[in-house]
């Protein structure tokens, strides 16, 4: 089973590009402050606007500051952030979809609901004034990115709990005298934990541009600190004059969010038992 | 005391949404009185739809009936406590007719096979390992399949896993929801034959549910024919399967296919 999983991720090529993306932004954000040749935050007025030198790879920005630094600095926050989302939501929605797709009932007949209504209201803005509400910080923005799209999830979940759920090995070991919570853990969870996984990775992409987009627009992560979205509208004035400031965060949030989609997709093929 | 009971079962599906609007009703089962003696095959027979499988449902206590009673050895089964469900459970297994979806394809034959044992029995591995072995060996299937996926097996031999998890905590009863229709016709005579072999040995009943005569006929000792959610006959000497009257049962009678065509 492992080495077929392996053999078909191997046939991929895109795949094993995107694996490779993947690793190397992932070393850039574990390691960034031995990767970085230049404090990020560090700012000389005198450098400012610079092309590319010895000393700064890819140029300065307005205030000085050495453009692959912040680069590599922003890896690590959108890559932390978006998976750290991505896990309080899964912490959130597992159980709750298994709750409501396993007990069922009334219960997950009015929780379902609740979600049409969350759903109804289009999900970046709703964060947007959820943040605008809490007031714009690193917590609050993480905070309104779950709040408002655990229920995509939890509702994902709870479907996948339904179809595995009127499989006959569940009744059989209902019959068989086997408590719920065991057959949860022994059952349902194993039956589904693939497909969440996938979900998770073709669903990080959108974490990673959401969370650029509401820093692009301020309500993120706060200055000094580096980050894509919040690098692109920094150098908006400049746009005429250096549109590689632009330029250069743009095509990162770009590739990864490349990366990730089609490393989910390729996931998705490989863990397919039904293709087999 | 006879083993099962059932005093006027009535099962009702309601369809669509439970808050608003109107719901749709149908009526799975209208009324079913009947009773089992131990030691006992009951075939039950029925057009698809008849309501067999919701019954054999109510019997394992999965579907609560709307209306009517469960008795299974002397206790009510919708009656009770969790606890003294789940030492009711023990003499009540079932094989379905999927063996495919019966079994979970991520775990291995033993720990399939060691799922009851594991709630009910307090063993050590080793004792858990030695019995799960017996187990296959009875249904004539190799010791060291133990740790084989259930992939790798055929049909048939899925169903003989599924029987060996069936009888693992030798019950009273197991319902055979259908549990030869899906083999070809010479698997279903081994597992019939198999069938008959283990209850004889365990002092098994069962309750034979299926839409074929001619495999009810091989094994069952007494018949009900089931249409619309109601018993509409029943058979006590299955030598005699030219008694039946009803249209119904006619009906099922003349669907089985004459061994040789043409010649007989």
């Amino acid at each position: 089973m492992v080495q077929n999983v392996k053999r078909k991720l191997m046939k991929h090529k895109l795949m094993m590009i995107s694996i490779m993306i993947i690793s190397f932004l992932t070393v850039l954000a574990l390691f960034a402050p031995f990767l970085a040749p230049n404090d990020p935050n560090l700012i000389d007025i005198v450098q400012k606007l610079q092309g590319p030198s010895s000393q700064f790879p890819l140029g300065t920005d307005h205030l000085g500051r050495c453009i692959l630094s912040r680069l590599i600095y922003g890896t690590r926050t959108s890559l932390g952030i978006a998976f750290l989302v991505m896990g309080l939501m899964m912490i959130i929605s597992i159980p709750l979809g298994i709750y409501a797709g396993f007990i069922g009932g009334k219960v997950d007949y009015l929780f379902m609901r609740m979600c049409d209504i969350l759903m109804a209201f289009p999900s970046f803005l709703l964060s947007l004034a959820l943040v605008g509400i809490l007031g714009p910080s690193l917590g609050n923005l993480i905070l309104a990115m779950v709040l408002v799209q655990w229920v995509f999830y939890a509702r994902v979940i709870r479907g996948m709990v339904l179809s595995v759920k009127e499989q006959n090995f569940v009744l059989a070991a209902k019959i068989c005298g086997t408590p719920r919570s065991i057959i949860i853990i022994k059952h349902i969870l194993p039956a589904i934990i693939s497909q969440v996984v996938v979900l998770i990775f073709m669903d990080i992409g959108g974490v990673i541009l959401a969370i650029s987009g509401l820093s692009f627009l301020g309500l993120g992560i706060q200055p000094p600190d580096a980050e894509w979205g919040m690098m692109i509208n920094d150098s908006k004035p400049f746009f005429r004059e250096t549109p590689s400031l632009m330029l250069y965060p743009g095509m990162m949030i770009f590739i990864v969010v490349i990366a990730f989609n089609l490393f989910g997709e390729a996931l998705r093929d490989a863990l397919d038992l039904k293709k087999e | 005391m006879s083993l099962l009971e059932l005093k006027g079962i009535k099962k009702t599906y309601l369809l669509g949404n439970p808050v608003f609007g109107k719901r749709k009703s149908v009526e799975a089962i209208k009324s079913i009185s009947l009773t089992m003696e131990e030691g006992v095959c009951l075939g039950l027979v029925g057009e698809s739809g008849s309501g067999k499988s919701t019954l054999g449902k109510i019997i394992l206590g999965l579907e609560k009936p709307d209306q009517g009673e469960v008795w299974f050895q002397g206790k009510s089964l919708y009656c009770l406590k969790a606890k003294e469900l789940k030492e009711l459970r023990r003499n009540l297994q079932v094989v379905f007719q999927d063996c495919y979806s019966a079994v979970n394809p991520r775990l291995t034959v033993g720990e399939i096979i060691a799922e009851p044992l594991r709630n009910y029995e307090r063993l050590t591995s080793v004792q858990e390992k030695k019995k799960v072995q017996e187990l296959l060996e009875i249904v004539g299937l190799c010791p060291e399949d133990i740790r084989k996926y259930p992939y790798q097996f055929s049909g048939g031999q899925l169903q003989r896993i599924n029987i060996a998890r069936a009888i693992a905590l030798k019950p009273k009863l197991i319902v055979l929801d259908e549990a030869v229709s899906a083999l070809d016709v010479l698997v279903q005579v081994q597992i019939l034959n198999l069938l008959a072999q283990l209850k004889e040995e365990f002092q098994l009943s069962y309750l034979f549910i299926s839409h074929d005569l001619q495999a009810v006929n091989y094994i069952a000792d007494r018949l009900a024919v089931m249409y619309n959610g109601e018993v509409v006959e029943w058979l006590d000497d299955l030598e005699q399967l030219e008694r039946l009257k009803h249209p119904v049962s006619k009906k099922l009678l003349s669907s089985v296919l004459p061994l040789y065509p043409g010649i007989l």
